[in-house]
């Protein structure tokens, strides 16, 4: 699997955690423009991508795989609770969302799920107002 | 999050210091679990530094935001005012 996400101790965080399962880490970008590099380069089965990137929103990244034929499965992560947050992913072509909350069993419940071919969105996400589009 | 365009969008720079506090919060917590279910010393050495790491990047998030604040006089006066209030309480 690829991590996109630029925060250095979510990067180690998210290692150590993924240690001793069954996802390898392809790579880690810290940007969206790294990780198309590395989605190209390296084949990953797996995204793992922050909302919040130094060179612009984890959807668009998202958005541009999916229109380039790339429908490996994807997660989306992000630190703050936001309303249509889901429905942003989801519209992207993400599979599904988890909060940096810090809990492990989160985080590997979820990216268990989007890979197996399942939808996993944080139902905590609060849905957009009516009348309201995505983020 | 700087001083200097903590009042161009207040809505902005609320999502940014929010992001900027639960991201190392996120951290700390993740590291703390991991020290929780794994006794090897590679783990509690990794994470027992990262936590060190996250506590120091909350500290400066927070000496951040009040330096944002101090930019307009009005909270400035306020932030004062409580401190004083503080060190007469103690």
């Amino acid at each position: 699997m690829l991590v996109v996400e630029d925060d250095a101790l979510v990067q180690s965080w998210i290692r150590l955690a993924l240690e001793r399962t069954e996802f390898r880490l392809a790579g880690v970008a810290s940007s969206a423009a790294e990780a198309q590099e590395l989605v190209e380069r390296r084949t990953p089965d797996l995204l793992l991508v922050d909302y919040r990137l130094p060179d612009g929103v984890g959807t668009e990244l998202v958005r541009r795989l999916r229109q380039q034929g790339l429908m490996l499965p994807a997660m989306m992560m992000t630190a703050n609770l936001e309303a249509g947050f889901n429905e942003a992913a989801r519209e992207a072509g993400a599979q599904g969302s988890v909060l940096k909350s810090g809990s492990i069993d989160e985080l590997l419940s979820g990216l268990r799920a989007v890979a197996a071919g399942e939808e996993a969105f944080d139902g905590r996400h609060p849905e957009p107002p009516p009348g309201q589009g995505v983020l | 999050m700087t001083a200097e365009n903590c009042h161009d969008d207040p809505g902005e720079m609320i999502s940014e210091l929010a992001h900027d506090l639960k991201t190392p919060i996120a951290a700390i917590k993740g590291f703390a679990e991991l020290l929780r279910v794994r006794d090897d010393d590679a783990t509690r050495q990794e994470a027992s530094v990262q936590i060190l790491e996250g506590a120091t990047r909350l500290s400066d998030a927070v000496d951040e935001l009040l330096e944002a604040f101090l930019v307009d006089p009005q909270l400035a006066a306020g932030l004062a005012r409580a401190r004083a209030k503080g060190a007469r309480a103690e």
